[in-house]
């Protein structure tokens, strides 16, 4: 298996995500971490294989550093190994997204560089993104610059509002997932969430030349 | 008015439209929403542009994964010692403990201090040795017309006769310990003074409570002069509180009632025969007699001029005796340190938390 694979790999993998409230929360989660806690070190492995692209986006997103983002996966898996004992339940993607993201803002605090360019870059490599499908060469460079943008407005945000941004909107977690990964109640992940979107809005808005036709149309 | 209103209701509602287009609203909301998008066109642009940005969050691509994040073996657990936790949250008990102590003995005039036993033991023993020594002509000649028969208790001196405070045994070793003392107000003026300030005033009596218990005081005199019996302030510690909250910032309780009681116009120097015949003696005597020798923080206060008493307060407070350190002081440090100590704590209780997630 190539590392160039990998991400089909994975897309299998993340399609085999048990959806919660549907054949219990993750109870092949459950399997797994039962089967991690007794020393089965593949059982472990599966989990990291199943949701290492998550924690590497939700990271990747938060820090707007690849490389960082990497180390904070690495770490997570580390310390997720570790802290098995006190997983309780639920959903174990929330667990491990919480892992990520406590990780990241200590990552956020210790750095001082800017984060967005290192991703940018990072974007750039055709092998670092999961190809897209359809669209010629110019609107994808059209749509790499107008991604970089949405990384910059992404990183604007304060640290709580971009974890629940990233979470719902490019993660896919729902509304209770995100709290429960968080730690917030439901009203706060929804406070935070609205005011995330307004405020990558207005971001969006200062460069309405990088905005679909249809977004211009609006405003 | 109606407009301020409609304006809340109108950024509300803006509130809830981020939810609306996800769906995560009531059905009562819903129903507000949507109606209140019937009338207002800026909310029906402003939830297009909503919907658009998170179209464009989802369209955001996936980050690949170039490497795997497998663990070759289990990582070795890492074991945190609980030492250092367990030393901090001793620490920080000790120290509210400390604090409590502090300031519950502050408030309840609890904490006796040393100065205020020695001076009261210092005082018990030059009474002793001058009436020994001191004949009645003596002491007539320096108190004037008070009572030589009963000079064992400094209140009924300074009561009764403020004259005869001047010639009270406590002047002996405030003389001593100061010789050069500048001269006070003349007796007569001491002993208005006195009385203004007396037991009598509606201030109350800040008699220092280590000096009602150790000073040979008898009953009779205690009554006439001193409305809380000895025994009363040796349990309750300093009636005056005013004298008391000044004194604790001291190292001693019978310091400021003693610097106090020299400003004729403090209203703290609610007059305690002790603290207010000290300065009287000074002022009388200077090289009359030769007592003991250890020296008295209130005769630094009987030094300075009637206009710098309550200046000269606060030194005569921190003078060497007592805890060493101004009680005050010694409650803002403490509390200081028991504040980052309990910054501390939680700190560390917080990253234990985050390390267990």
């Amino acid at each position: 298996m190539t590392e160039r694979s990998l991400p089909d790999n994975l897309q299998k993998h993340d399609s085999n995500i048990p959806s919660d409230g549907a054949a219990g929360p993750g109870a092949e989660d459950m399997l797994l971490v039962d089967g991690a806690r007794k020393g089965d070190i593949s059982a472990f492995n599966t989990i990291v294989e199943r949701y290492q692209s998550h924690v590497l986006n939700l990271s990747a997103r938060i820090v707007g550093d690849r490389h960082m983002a990497e180390d904070i996966a690495q770490e997570t898996f580390i310390s997720a190994h570790r802290a098995l004992g006190g997983f309780r339940g639920g959903s174990l993607r929330a667990w491990l997204l919480r892992i990520a993201s406590n990780l990241s803002y200590d990552h956020l605090r210790s750095s001082k560089r800017r984060p967005a360019d290192s991703l940018d870059e990072s974007m750039e490599h055709p092998g670092f993104a999961v190809p897209t499908e359809g669209p010629g060469p110019e609107e994808q460079a059209e749509r790499k610059d107008l991604n970089a943008y949405i990384q910059k407005a992404i990183l604007s945000l304060p640290p709580d509002q971009r974890t629940v941004l990233v979470m719902i909107y490019v993660q896919g977690l729902s509304y209770e997932e995100t709290a429960e990964s968080t730690g917030a109640s439901l009203g706060t992940v929804k406070s935070r969430l609205s005011r995330a979107r307004s405020r990558v809005r207005e971001v969006l808005l200062q460069h309405r030349e990088l905005l679909p036709d249809q977004f211009r149309q609006v405003h | 008015m109606l407009r301020l209103l409609k304006t809340n209701k109108h950024e509300k509602l803006r509130e809830l439209l981020s939810s609306y287009s996800d769906g995560q609203v009531s059905k009562d909301e819903k129903a507000i929403v949507e109606a209140h998008l019937a009338t207002c066109s800026a909310c029906t642009a402003e939830l297009a542009s909503l919907k658009m940005t998170v179209g464009l969050l989802k369209g955001l691509p996936q980050i690949a994964t170039l490497r795997s994040f497998k663990l070759e073996a289990a990582p070795k657990a890492v074991k945190v010692s609980r030492v250092p936790q367990l030393m901090l949250g001793l620490a920080t008990a000790g120290a509210a403990a400390v604090f409590m102590v502090l300031v519950v003995g502050d408030a309840t005039n609890a904490i006796v201090q040393r100065g205020e036993l020695e001076e009261a033991a210092a005082a018990a023993g030059a009474f002793a040795s001058d009436m020994a020594s001191k004949s009645p002509a003596e002491d007539g000649l320096q108190g004037g017309p008070g009572n030589p028969g009963e000079p064992n208790s400094f209140e009924a001196a300074t009561i009764q006769s403020p004259e005869m405070a001047a010639a009270s045994p406590s002047q002996l070793r405030s003389s001593a310990a100061a010789p050069e003392a500048p001269p006070e107000p003349s007796p007569t003026e001491s002993g208005m003074d006195i009385a203004s300030i007396s037991p009598a005033a509606p201030e109350g009596t800040p008699m220092p409570p280590s000096f009602a218990a150790s000073a040979p005081v008898d009953d009779k005199t205690l009554d006439s002069t001193d409305p809380l019996p000895a025994s009363a302030a040796q349990t309750t510690g300093a009636p005056d509180s005013t004298a008391a909250s000044e004194a604790m910032t001291g190292a001693s309780a019978a310091q400021p009632a003693a610097g106090s009681g020299f400003a004729p116009e403090s209203p703290t120097a609610s007059g305690a025969g002790v603290s207010t015949e000290l300065p009287l003696t000074t002022a009388a005597e200077d090289t009359a007699v030769t007592g003991p020798t250890e020296a008295q923080p209130p005769v630094s206060t009987g030094r300075q001029a009637p206009g710098d008493e309550l200046a000269g307060a606060q030194p005569a407070l921190e003078d060497g005796s007592g805890l060493g350190l101004p009680l005050r002081q010694l409650q803002i440090a403490v509390g200081l340190a028991l504040i980052a100590l309990m910054g501390a704590t939680a700190y560390m209780f917080m990253a234990g938390r985050r390390r267990n997630f």
